[in-house]
């Protein structure tokens, strides 16, 4: 019994040698990134890297803070993230809504229009676009990013927003209205409350989306004070010598708020993505 | 004025819809529309008042048609898809039936394992960039000690190894997708299922080949047109760090439209590739849809 007992104990141990090996290649990206942005240039730059950590020398932060608006950058992503957000997640709340509790021709045509703008190419998007905002003399406009991440936001909030919606009893509402309220009384008080995980799941949805957008931002800014990161951070490529030690610094102080962010979202994704109406 | 109790539901499913309507109205509906009437305007720019002048015809379609380098370019966005797409899912698959065991300290593994969805993509392909660069690069570095190669490869400059290279973010990206839809299948799993099969004494293989794999089949080939369709589409892994380059090794169709209109201000050709492009899109739906239901049985 005993032989028994050790060769699972032998099947346990080998399974975490298994997970913890595929974790490290597959996150590696990540921690080489970490690690070039606390190793000195003089060390990185060399023909043979250190692998781990010989000193945590984050001059590369602070060199890469002053010699890059980073920050102005950072504040813009987060202006039009936040904004596309509230904007987002209020129209996909109507939407959702809509599309969850009536039946109608024009509801059921919407809802396929929607996953249907989710397969169009934005290279291909982007060039009227970029037409119409420039007739409208609204390049280099925060606001421009900010409806573009909307359009991003839309379809597919409005789905899982539909999905959430789809999960509340409608009697919920008639014993609402039974009781003297009106539609929208019964909406904001009992509905509403009983959405707010989902609510709550899709605003760090559509937070991350907007995080990452580059296409539109790349295409409508070109003034460096309209820069969202990951514009600003793309320019670093193509100088004439990259400082790997400050992108690389630059990249991680980016990339911490997206990942306490994920750490939130992470258990509504299975459910979320599942639904396979949603794509990042 | 009085409404009937099903005009006035009617209102409010119509009112409720209103704003998310109009927001793609403008910005989808309309600018495809413009996209469709400037591929048949040869000679549009980016001027809208003079393209409204040109008069309607098809001859930069046939001209884009007959051009070997258009179909160079989809040929090469179709490597790139399944480059991307094939070990991606081998990827998730692997990764999801691992998280789907219960084991401690399974909620952790979990999340880092999917991390890498939450990354931009440009700052993925910075990284790989960084990991692959010619000189200093680490990847070079450990491929030469374990003696796989003998010189640094300059992974991004050759114009053989481009495809590749970025094509390796794109599988990083991309892989946390099918860990998620396929995770999600295999706990959907009823575990009497393979109880039974524990009782006639099935091996581990044919429990995967008899029990999981017809369960998550669909959930399957739905994430693959999903992710498939994005690979089609993906700007900015090439785009930062490539710019579709060296030369136009590696230009997917995607970074043909966006060069052809902000780098050559050709709009009439960048959208006549832009309606190729939905074209594709539309016939990879076509052909693998009905494909997609008939697992569903």
């Amino acid at each position: 019994m005993t032989n028994y007992r050790a060769l699972k104990r032998l099947k346990k141990v080998s399974f975490y040698v298994g997970l913890v090996f595929i974790l490290v290649v597959l996150l590696f990206p990540l921690y080489w990134a970490f690690q070039s942005s606390i190793t000195s240039t003089r060390l990185i730059l060399s023909k043979n890297p250190p692998l781990f950590p010989v000193s945590f020398d984050f001059s590369a932060y602070k060199e890469v803070m002053t010699r890059k608006p980073i920050f102005l950058w950072l504040k813009n992503t987060v202006f039009v993230s936040i904004t596309s957000t509230v904007f987002g997640v209020a129209l996909s709340l109507l939407a959702g809504y809509s599309l969850s509790r009536f039946k109608t021709m024009g509801n059921k045509m919407m809802g396929f229009f929607l996953l249907l703008s989710r397969m169009l190419p934005a290279t291909l998007l982007v060039i009227p676009i970029y037409m119409m905002f420039s007739k409208v003399k609204m390049i280099n406009s925060l606001w421009a990013l900010i409806m573009m991440n909307l359009v991003n936001i839309i379809p597919f909030s409005t789905w899982m927003m539909k999905g959430y919606f789809d999960s509340i009893p409608r009697e919920l509402e008639e014993a609402a209205s039974i009781d003297g309220c009106t539609w929208f009384g019964g909406y904001t008080k009992v509905v509403i409350p009983l959405t707010l995980p989902g609510i709550a799941a899709v605003s760090i949805y559509s937070m991350i989306l907007c995080w990452n957008e580059f296409l539109y931002s790349r295409t409508l800014a070109y003034n460096e004070k309209r820069w969202v990161f990951t514009v600003g951070i793309s320019s670093f490529i193509g100088e004439h010598s990259i400082n790997w030690s400050q992108i690389m610094a630059g990249g991680i102080l980016f990339i911490i708020p997206l990942m306490i962010a994920f750490a939130f979202l992470e258990p509504f994704l299975v459910r979320g993505l599942a639904a396979g109406s949603v794509k990042g | 004025m009085t409404l009937s109790k099903a005009n006035r539901q009617r209102m409010l499913a119509y009112g409720l819809l209103l704003p998310a309507f109009i927001v793609c109205a403008v910005f989808i509906v309309y600018p495809l529309v413009m996209t469709v009437v400037n591929s048949f305007k040869p000679g549009a720019g980016m001027n809208l008042a003079k393209n409204a002048k040109i008069k309607f015809n098809a001859t930069t379609y046939v001209k884009t048609l007959k051009d070997t380098e258009t179909w160079k370019v989809l040929g090469r966005s179709f490597v790139y898809l399944f480059g991307s797409l094939i070990p991606s899912y081998l990827i998730g698959l692997g990764t999801a039936l691992m998280l789907n065991k219960s084991f401690a300290g399974r909620r952790t593994f979990r999340l880092l394992m999917i991390l890498p969805w939450a990354i931009p993509g440009v700052v993925a392909s910075i990284m790989f960039m960084w990991m692959f660069d010619s000189t200093y690069g680490v990847i070079n570095h450990l491929l030469m000690k374990i003696g796989l190669i003998d010189v640094y490869k300059p992974w991004f400059v050759d114009r053989q190894l481009v495809m590749f290279s970025v094509i390796l973010p794109t599988i990083w990206k991309g892989y946390p997708f099918f860990t998620i839809t396929l995770l999600a299948a295999l706990q959907a799993i009823p575990i009497e299922l393979y109880e039974a099969a524990d009782v006639d004494g099935c091996k581990a293989w044919s429990k995967f080949i008899h029990i999981t794999w017809p369960e998550i089949s669909e959930a399957s080939a739905l994430a693959l047109i999903l992710n498939g369709l994005w690979s089609f589409r993906v700007f900015d892994i090439i785009y930062a760090i490539t710019k579709g380059g060296p030369g136009t090794a590696s230009t997917t169709i995607a970074i043909k439209i966006y060069n052809e209109a902000f780098q050559y201000f050709d709009i009439n050709k960048a959208s006549v590739l832009g309606v190729v492009s939905v074209v594709v899109c539309g016939i990879i739906c076509l052909i693998f849809y009905p494909y997609m239901n008939q697992e569903g049985k």
